[in-house]
Order: C-alpha cells, then sequence, then structure tokens
C-alpha cells in the first residue's frame, strides 16, 4: 500500500514538473506553443532543401521527407533527453529546498515533455505527409509508437548512467557529451539508409543503438523499406539494459547528486 | 504517546506502527561554515521528533540561521550527517524554486503538484488570493515581474497553504508584511491553524507569538549549547533568554 502510495506520490510530482518545464519552454520561445513546434520541424525543412541538392544519397522506397523527419525526430528526442539527463543535475539543484522533488523527477519530467514535443512534431508531419499524398503514411502505427517509446526510454538509460558515473569520473560526462553532440549525429542513419552503406562499413555503424532504432521506426511506416543488420532485440537490450543499470547505479549513489540523506513522504 | 496526531495523514500512515514519537528530523555530528569559512558549530547532534517544538536562540545569529537553513537544504553542513524523514518545510516565506516566467497561478499548480493532495491546488489557489488580496491583473503576469512587496505577500501565502510535519519558522519572513502593514488577523489566524499540532523549529526572537507553546528550548552561547531540551510550557523562560540574547548583543554592538 505504502509502494503504491509513494508511486502515486512521484507520478504526481513529475507531472507538476512536467507542466513547468512545459508552460517555462512555452513562455521562452517567442511564438509560444506553436514555436516549440515550429522550430524542428524548420530544421527538417533546412535539411530536406539540403537534402535535394544530393537526390543521389536519397533513399530507395520512401519519401524523402519522411525519411529525414522520422531521423531528426528520433535523434533530437535521443540526444534531448540523454544530454538533459547528463547535465540535469544542476538544474535540480533549483528545487533543493523543495524536498519532495528528487534529481529522477526532474529527468523524468525532462523526457515527458521531450517526448510530448517530439511526439506532437512528428505526428504533425505524418498528417502533413498524409494529407498531401491524400494516404495515411504509417502502415504499422502500435510498431511506431512503442520505437518512440524504446528509443525515449534508451536516451534516458544512456543520460542518467553517464550522469551517475560521470559524478565520479568526469571524463565520462564529456565523453558521452560529445559522443551524442558529434559522433551519433552522423553515424545514426539521419541522412543515410543502412541499406546504401557498402557492406564493409555496416559492422562499424551497427553498434549504434539509435541506427536500429530509427531504421525499425522508419521499417514501421513502410514495410518495404530495407533495413539489413538491423535488429529489434539488439534495441530491447540496449533500452531496458541500459535503463535498469542507470536505476541500479543511480538507486547507489543518489546520495551522490544530493549530497543530505533526505526521505520525504 | 506516540505523537502521531501531529503529523500530516502521508507521515502518519508510513509510522503507523511506532510507538515513540518517530523521528522527522536528525543532525548528526554537523560542523557549519559560514559563507567566509568560519567554523560555527562543530560535533553537533541534534533531533526533531513528532509534536515537539524547538525555540532555538543563540547570541550569534548566523548559528540560528545556519541551523534552519540546513535543515531546510538552503546551505549544506561542513560535516556530517542530515537525515530528513518527514514532511519538513521550507524557512516560511523564504522560498525559493518558484519560476520567474511562470505567472502566480501557474505556480501555484505547480506548487499544489508537488505538495497538494492529490495534485489538487484550487483549495490552495483559494486561500493564497484571499490571503495576497491582488489586483487580478497581477496574476497572469509573469511571477518576476512583480513588484517585490507582492512577491513576499506570495511566496508566505504560498508556504501557509500547504501542510507539513515540521515547519521551520524564521521572523525575519514577517518583517516585510509587518512593514506593508497587511499582517492582518487573517494571517495570523492561518499561522496559527498550521502551527497547532504540528512540529515547530523557530529562531530568533518570538515575532510568531509561539513562544508560549514551545516545548523544547536550544540556546547557543558563544557557539556552545547553554540549554538543549524539553522545558515544559516556559513561554517566560523562553522570553527571558531572548531578552538576554537582545542585550547582549546591543552590548556587543
Amino acid at each position: 500500500m505504502m509502494i503504491l502510495d509513494s508511486l502515486k506520490l512521484q507520478a504526481q510530482i513529475i507531472s507538476a514538473l512536467a507542466y513547468r518545464n512545459q508552460a517555462e519552454r512555452i513562455r521562452k520561445s517567442p511564438f509560444g506553443l506553436i514555436g516549440l513546434l515550429v522550430e524542428p520541424l524548420l530544421f527538417v525543412s533546412i535539411f530536406l532543401v539540403v537534402r535535394m541538392l544530393f537526390p543521389a544519397a536519397t533513399p530507395p522506397l520512401i519519401n524523402p521527407f519522411l525519411h529525414l523527419a522520422s531521423g531528426f525526430s528520433l535523434f533530437f528526442l535521443f540526444s534531448k533527453i540523454a544530454l538533459k539527463a547528463i547535465n540535469g543535475v544542476e538544474r535540480s539543484q533549483r528545487f533543493s529546498v523543495l524536498k519532495r522533488i528528487r534529481p529522477l523527477d526532474v529527468l523524468f519530467a525532462g523526457a515527458l515533455v521531450e517526448f510530448r514535443v517530439y511526439g506532437a512534431c512528428f505526428l504533425l508531419m505524418i498528417l502533413g505527409v498524409s494529407i498531401y499524398q491524400w494516404q495515411f503514411v504509417v502502415a504499422y502505427p502500435g510498431s511506431a509508437v512503442a520505437l518512440f517509446v524504446l528509443v525515449a526510454l534508451t536516451s534516458l538509460g544512456v543520460g542518467l548512467s553517464a550522469l551517475v558515473v560521470g559524478h565520479r569520473l568526469p571524463v565520462v560526462k564529456i565523453f558521452v557529451n560529445t559522443l551524442i553532440a558529434r559522433v551519433l549525429f552522423w553515424t545514426s542513419g539521419l541522412f543515410f539508409s543502412i541499406a546504401t552503406i557498402p557492406g564493409f562499413l555496416r559492422p562499424f555503424l551497427l553498434w549504434n543503438p539509435l541506427l536500429h532504432g530509427i531504421e525499425l521506426f522508419r521499417k514501421a511506416l513502410v514495410p518495404t523499406y530495407p533495413i539489413p543488420g538491423i535488429s529489434l532485440i539488439y534495441l530491447l537490450v540496449w533500452a531496458f539494459g541500459s535503463l535498469g543499470f542507470s536505476m541500479m547505479v543511480y538507486g547507489n549513489n543518489e546520495k551522490l547528486l544530493i549530497s543530505e540523506e533526505i526521505s520525504d513522504v | 504517546m506516540s505523537g502521531l496526531n501531529t503529523l500530516t495523514p502521508r507521515t502518519r500512515r508510513r509510522y503507523a506502527h511506532h510507538t515513540k514519537p518517530p523521528i522527522l528530523v536528525s543532525l548528526q555530528q554537523l560542523s557549519l561554515r559560514d559563507d567566509f569559512g568560519h567554523l560555527l558549530l562543530e560535533d553537533f547532534s541534534f533531533r526533531v521528533r513528532a509534536g515537539q517544538r524547538w525555540q532555538v536562540v543563540a547570541d550569534d545569529r548566523r548559528i540560528a540561521h545556519g541551523l534552519l537553513n540546513c535543515i531546510a537544504g538552503l546551505q549544506q553542513p561542513a560535516q556530517g550527517k542530515l537525515v530528513v524523514r518527514s514532511h519538513v518545510s521550507w524557512p516560511l516565506g523564504q522560498l525559493t524554486g518558484l519560476s520567474g516566467l511562470l505567472s502566480c497561478t501557474e505556480n501555484v499548480r505547480f506548487m499544489g503538484g508537488v505538495y497538494g493532495e492529490a495534485g489538487n491546488f484550487e483549495r490552495e489557489l483559494g486561500l493564497i488570493r484571499q490571503l495576497c488580496a491582488f489586483d487580478e491583473t497581477l496574476w497572469d503576469r509573469p511571477f518576476k515581474q512583480l513588484p517585490n512587496p507582492a512577491k513576499q505577500r506570495f511566496k508566505l501565502a504560498l508556504s501557509l497553504a500547504f501542510d507539513f510535519d515540521l515547519y521551520l519558522l524564521d521572523p525575519m519572513a514577517l518583517a516585510p508584511l509587518r512593514r506593508q502593514g497587511v499582517w492582518s488577523e487573517a494571517w495570523q489566524g492561518i499561522l496559527e491553524q498550521r502551527l497547532r499540532e504540528r512540529a515547530v523549529v523557530a529562531i530568533g526572537g518570538d515575532r510568531f507569538g509561539i513562544a508560549d507553546r514551545c516545548t523544547h528550548a536550544l540556546v547557543f552561547e558563544q557557539g556552545q549549547v547553554l540549554v538543549k531540551g524539553r522545558t515544559g510550557h516556559c513561554g517566560d523562560q523562553i522570553r527571558s533568554i531572548l531578552r538576554l540574547t537582545a542585550n547582549q548583543r546591543k552590548r556587543n554592538k
């Protein structure tokens, strides 16, 4: 009974933090809520224009806009959640006087907001393409939602692990920050499809779980989309493995992040 | 007497099997330093149990403030451990963590999600509106754009809107409202209602008017503990200590 009570309270706190986070972002954006959604759309449009200059790179069997939109939505979902988790403790220290709020709540709330923003954004893009083609473009909506959730869980797991380990070894934080912001941007299949990559290069790229997430997501949109070497099991292992590991290290090191033992009820 | 009736419902459920009043806050072998690194307290241990009402008096006000801020989480101890096992308020009126970008109503909604029962905030919002008595336009303005007196009023009203197991009282919080002349019977009534049964740690003078009901006293002189423990209903004693320290402060000046 106490556990259920605590879970309910935590859900309530996360929801309040997510509300505050979202309201603050809307206030900061010059165009309010619309600005929050339009920003990623503009980003995709700019890359689409750049892409048109190199038509040879366009992958077969999928609408180029959908190809870019799915890659960007998932990549930014991943990077924003993970980077927020890594750098999130400084932010959560603003709440040091509100003892009910733990660093994990702040991270979950941030992830929830990113999930909502990029989910809504991708939905808008899907609707736009569907109206343009006068045909619903998502073949397996259930799989697409599940993959969106899996990528979000992976990012939370990676970010939280890097945060806790990085607290003891700061170099880990810097390394993961660079890896997410630089290396993954070019190797996660935002601009290419794994089928267009030469066979000898694929094993190097296939280490990246985000590439698996993005390519599987495209497959959920277009069932004929080719995904050689891509595995759902690999993504599942990363999502639940990283989340499980991060929860374990967080549980053992929470005191490091809040410096005093607090157990508000 | 387990003191459970002095706890909020959530904490009461947690300690339902306790026969002794549960420990709400415990400071273990704590050392405190001021902003310049000077040692204020060393190897100090202190516990607050459910229902206890502590009046902390010190000739050096940095000690009392440091202790209160440490319990509130506003200041980190130089050494030692702080264990909080209950629902502890921030020093009334000194609420940090509000968003300057959000309006007062949005801030109440956020705080209601964190501290309200089942995330509701309507009752609290009504109470805060009644206490603050702002012009309607102020409620939708970003908090950082509010005039300072309105901010202080809002922070104190927000502090009184939620129920805690242990209240931390700093008389400095009341000073701005008294200066503005807005401290009314309504404010005093809500304060009395909140503090009626709950545990309290109060510092400084008796501006909250609760010294009569304090059950414990903690008195520091020159960084050393002079009195620590039960004093019964000893308003007169505490007041005499307060007078002594006030006189000493005057002499020091």
